[in-house]
């Protein structure tokens, strides 16, 4: 069996006043296709950097990233997006969508800029924005829907070229916790229906037990936790 | 503590955007430099031309003058008989110096003494005190030379001429020596300069004056004015010695306009520019303006902020700005010198007229515009509540709701300015508001127009790929940024088309006017001094020596000279044509059917165009010259023709009606028609042959050469237009790309989004590049019928106030073209840099939650 991402060795620092801040150190991980693995750790762990590396937003300098067994470490820039653009799905907790277009350009975007044809492509869109309950808000623009909305228009614009890799960065951290629950338990089966493997970034344990397993990211190390054993751990 | 803290976040957006002010900057310097730059110029060349005059004058009241000079004689009667009376004799005429044109100034030493000429009456210090005339390097002696002229002391420094040095001058083609004698001090060594002084009888031997004098300077008081006109004959003129200068001003009015004309499109461009940085530099930080309100900034707090910082970038900017304005115009002085001297006399402008005037207008225009529209931007800012500053969707939405209504104002406004353009006034000041209110109107009305035919073309443009789709989509929704920015440069560009038409339908005019009245073959005329208007005589019996030259069929002669009239001092050429139709001018308007039948008899002539639009004369009127033998006489108009050779107008005499009142039987000109099938050289060389002589040199040129270096000078006249409209378009190139660039900074994080969601750096690259190009070809296609309507009013309305001359506005098609070019390749130089840092910014930090 693949795995969807796999990380050898990676390390990853910045520098901040002329001192150099190690914020991954020698990561190993895994997460299988298919799978749902939670990440946890403090705020300030480096998830988000993490997470960056893993879908070369941000370039890979030691270690290396593999997605579904492509190693990124030869990529260029341009390979880099391609990748990105065929394989993964990402999910912010700002939300991250373009005021100026409308919720259907939005979701769109990444059909169109693989060169999509429009008529599937907007088919494709409204399959989705059903799926995410918003159908008839297609014509409207992001920054008027609630934050729960929003990030539902982010889950189909991360769903809508069906990745094999959802990566999702705390996606329900903006949100109150009736909706945060609802968007999590749509974003889980849509996942789940379409094969997708996700490495879900969050603080919630209940969101993390949901998941097929947990990681922790801790001083620059990860480790599997025991998601049974969460409260215990020092992540919270 | 708050205004320091406020300060220190200024401080710190400028820090992190440095390109944002520096275009901040570089926008008010431009803006400001070159407003300054044509109000320097156009006050220099006004202020020399004063300077010199008053070199020519000194403390002259009046000035007595005749139709065709003064003789010597009657100056001598008129001394002995009022002998309390100060005057002096004077010759002027130009000569010119290694290709450089001075004034020579004749004068009588002894009757200088009371008129303080050149300032510090270098001929009194001259002849009164020989120990200063010797500490200017010379020796009584060497002033008593019958050779000597003495030259300021800044021209010979200027011009590296010495004192005791022989000088070769050229007086109309030929060559004379003289002796530099002294160099004489100047109060005002501006005023001095380009002007020589020699004595009366050597100057009139070198401009072969005869017994002629130019005229007689006076200082009179009124009894001694009252006794003077009793005893003068109706032959002589005596005029307040400022009216020549007033004629002379008049002239040059036409190009100062012109000029002015230019520096308000500066000025439109320039306030622009300066708008649009300061407004980008407010709208960049409307979050942050936001959440400075949330925590509970007030909005008074934030205005005086926003405003003290534009005091203080534009006031350094401004001062930065009117020294380059005062750089370049040293440039421009040169063209326009150049102009003047081509077109009107000899004009020498050495100093660059500077004043604190300047400074303060410098100012005003930097700070003022800065402030304005940063207080404009400020208001907006700091009035939209905290919540909705953060909505782009929003403000795209309400301003995309405002612009029917800006587009009618502007519709408005255009037809206000339309309808002023074709009143029937004279005001030239009506014609620039008229030009201004349609440019104003049309660049209200850009945005919407912009919007709809984005929007229009959107099905269209979809199927040519996401890239032009996604450039497309990014104009039309954020019109409120790219509105202003297109509106900006297709206003500029439409300035260089509108100018480019005026020019072009100009040109093409001049050049069938010259097809149309260069009748002759070849013309032959004496050579005057360097590049002046005063034309000098052919010998007398040249006339009947062409004439028989072989190859001849017929001969035409003219006559060139200043003639005083009931509307000023004009210029009137004397004809004796080949053809009793006058042949080759063309008659815009005539006394009856047969002009030319009326005109050849006595008491008749013809005006030109410009003439009969500024004095409102018409054909079967009548106007009043001042004539050699009968003074003051009325003339008949017999027909207005065109011409295109002179803005301040020109009277058309008959030779035989000349004779009647002239004792001046000379010619400047002969124009020969040839036979058919001979050769243009050939005859060339036997009129050499046959007329010249060592003592009066001949230029003999074909009517094509003169075709020809018409629209060399021609072509030299707009040079300084061309100048100013490039300087425009720079302008207008900065706030463009100033716009570009905020406009791209602005939504760099939606560049991070696209590129997060699978676009590339070429992907992004290209939606960028296309944009912009979308962008100027839009602006490039809305500036041809604007440049058109600015065109038409500087053709019908502008020039034809200033100028007097009506032509045919034509469309020249290679304009239309380079229009578009340089339009799209502004856009996209200008684009370049914003698509490349857009697609190298990391895409992380752009999307690192805020
Ligand atoms: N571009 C950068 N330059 C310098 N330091 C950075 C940069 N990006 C992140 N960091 C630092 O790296 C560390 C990890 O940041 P990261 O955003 O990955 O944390 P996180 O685990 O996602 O935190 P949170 O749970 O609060 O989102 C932080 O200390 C942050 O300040
Ligand atoms: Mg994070």
């Amino acid at each position: 069996m693949t795995n969807a991402i796999h990380v050898e060795a990676l390390t990853h620092s910045y520098t901040r006043a002329d001192s150099r801040t190690l914020i991954l150190d020698s990561v190993e991980m895994s997460v299988p296709s298919g799978q749902s693995v939670a990440l946890i750790g403090r705020s300030g762990s480096g998830k988000s950097t993490l997470l960056n590396l893993i879908s070369g937003l941000e370039p890979v300098k030691q270690g290396n990233v593999s997605i579904n067994g492509q190693s990124l470490l030869n990529l260029n820039d341009h390979q880099r997006t391609r990748l990105r653009g065929r394989q993964i799905g990402f999910i912010y907790q700002a939300f991250n969508l373009i005021h100026t277009l409308s919720v259907k350009d939005n979701v769109a975007l990444p059909l169109a800029l693989s060169g999509v044809h429009s008529g599937t492509a907007y088919a494709r869109v409204k399959q989705l924005m059903d799926a995410v309950g918003l159908a008839g808000r297609e014509e409207d623009y992001p920054d008027r829907l609630s934050g729960g909305e929003q990030q539902r228009v982010a889950i189909a614009r991360a769903l809508v070229h069906e990745p094999a890799l959802i990566l999702a960065d705390e996606p329900t951290g903006n949100l109150d916790a009736n909706s945060g629950r609802q968007v999590m338990q749509l974003l889980r089966d849509l996942v789940q229906q379409q094969g997708s493997a996700m490495l879900l970034v969050t603080h919630s344990q209940e969101v993390a037990r949901s998941a097929d397993s947990a990681l922790l990211l801790n001083n620059g190390k990860v480790e599997v936790v025991d998601t049974l054993a969460l409260e215990q751990s020092a992540a919270w | 503590m708050l205004a320091h803290i406020l300060a220190r976040s200024s401080w710190r957006f400028y820090r992190q955007h440095p390109a944002q002010l520096l275009l901040s900057i570089i926008g008010i310097v431009l803006g400001v430099g070159v407003v300054c730059a044509v109000l320097i110029t156009n006050n220099s060349s006004q202020r020399a031309f004063a300077l010199s005059t008053e070199a020519l004058y000194g403390n002259t009241t009046h000035e007595l003058i005749g139709a065709n000079g003064v003789d010597q004689q009657f100056y001598v009667e008129l001394r002995n008989r009022f002998t309390s009376i100060n005057m002096a004799p004077v010759i002027v005429g130009n000569i010119a110096i290694n290709d450089e044109v001075y004034s020579l100034l004749g004068l009588d030493p002894f009757a200088e003494l009371a008129f303080n000429r050149a300032s510090n009456s270098p001929f009194a210090s001259a002849t009164t005190s020989q120990q200063q005339a010797e500490s200017n390097g010379s020796s009584l002696t060497d002033l008593l030379r019958t050779d000597a002229l003495l030259i300021s002391e800044k021209s010979a420094r200027d011009k590296q001429l010495s004192v005791g040095q022989m000088i070769t001058l050229d007086v109309a083609g030929q060559k004379h020596s003289a002796y530099l004698a002294a160099t004489y001090q100047s109060d005002n060594p501006v005023a001095a300069t380009g002007l020589l002084l020699g004595d009366i009888a050597f100057v009139q031997k070198l401009l072969q004056r005869g017994d002629k004098i130019s005229r007689i300077d006076l200082i009179l008081d009124d009894e001694q004015e009252l006794a003077l006109q009793e005893y003068l004959p109706q032959t002589l003129q005596l005029k307040q010695a400022g009216s020549r200068t007033d004629t002379m001003r008049a002239m040059t009015r036409g190009f100062h306009i012109n000029l002015t004309a230019m520096s308000l499109l500066a000025l439109l461009v320039g306030i622009f520019l300066i708008h649009n940085t300061m407004t980008f530099a407010v709208v960049q930080r409307r979050e942050l303006f936001a959440i400075m309100r949330i925590t509970g900034i007030t909005s008074r707090t934030l205005m005086k902020n926003i405003l003290i910082e534009a005091v203080a970038i534009s006031s350094i900017a401004s001062m930065i700005g009117i020294a380059l304005g005062y750089f370049l115009s040293s440039a421009l002085v040169k063209l326009t010198t150049r102009t003047i001297n081509d077109l009107y006399f000899v004009l020498h402008v050495q100093e660059v007229w500077f004043s604190p005037w300047l400074i303060a207008l410098g100012l005003a225009l930097g700070i003022g515009s800065s402030v304005i529209a940063a207080s404009i931007a400020a208001i907006d800012a700091a009035s939209t509540n905290p919540v909705q500053a953060r909505q782009r969707s929003l403000i795209e939405e309400r301003s995309q709701r405002l612009l029917p209504l800006l587009a009618m104002i502007g519709v408005v406004i255009m037809a206000a300015g339309a309808l002023l353009s074709v009143l029937p006034l004279r005001s030239l000041v009506a014609g620039f508001i008229a030009m201004m209110l349609i440019i104003l109107g049309f660049g209200l009305l850009i945005p919407w127009l912009v919007l709809h035919i984005t929007r229009s073309l959107k099905p269209l443009i979809d199927k040519l790929g996401i890239s032009l789709s996604l450039a497309a989509g990014g104009i039309y929704r954020n019109i409120s940024r790219t509105g202003l920015a297109i509106a900006a440069l297709s206003i500029a560009v439409s300035a260089t088309f509108g100018v480019d038409v005026m020019i072009g339908s100009f040109r093409s005019s001049v050049d069938n006017w010259l097809k149309a009245t260069l009748q002759s073959d070849i013309y032959i005329t004496a050579p005057a001094a360097a590049s002046t208007q005063t034309a000098s005589m052919l010998s007398p019996d040249s006339y009947s020596r062409a004439t028989g030259t072989l190859g001849v069929a017929s001969v035409s002669s003219g006559r060139t000279l200043q003639v005083s009239t009931s509307v000023g001092d004009i210029s009137m050429l004397v004809i004796k044509p080949h053809s009793s139709d006058g042949g080759g001018f063309e008659l815009l308007e005539t006394d009856g059917d047969s002009p030319w039948q009326l005109w050849s008899a006595d008491q008749s002539l013809m005006i030109s165009e410009p003439l009969a639009t500024k004095h409102k004369l018409q054909a079967g009127g009548s106007i009043d010259v001042f004539t050699q033998n009968k003074g003051f006489t009325s003339f008949n108009i017999a027909a207005v023709f065109r011409d295109y050779g002179s803005s301040q107008g020109k009277l058309l005499m008959a030779r035989d009606v000349f004779d009647l009142y002239w004792q001046a039987p000379g010619i400047s000109s002969l124009g020969i028609v040839l036979n058919n099938s001979v050769e243009v050289e050939l005859v060339i060389d036997q009129l050499r042959a046959t007329l010249a002589s060592s003592e009066r040199p001949l230029s003999i040129q074909s009517n094509t050469a003169i075709h020809e270096q018409s629209l060399i000078v021609f072509d030299r006249t707009f040079e300084v237009t061309r100048v100013l409209r490039w300087l425009t378009v720079g302008v207008a190139f900065v706030g463009i790309f100033s716009a570009l660039l905020a406009l791209h900074l602005e939504r760099a994080k939606e560049f991070a989004i696209l590129r997060a969601s699978g676009a590339t750096r070429q992907t992004v690259l290209m939606i960028v590049m296309a944009q912009t190009f979308i962008m100027g070809l839009l602006a490039g296609t809305l500036a041809l019928p604007l440049g058109w309507m600015m065109s038409e009013v500087l053709i019908k309305v502008i020039n034809l106030r200033s100028f007097g001359w009506s032509m045919q506005s034509m469309l020249p098609v290679d304009a239309i073209g380079e229009t578009l070019v340089l339009a799209v390749a502004s856009a996209m130089l200008a684009g370049i840099y914003p698509a490349y840092k857009l697609s190298r910014t990391g895409i992380a930090e752009q999307l690192r939650d805020d």
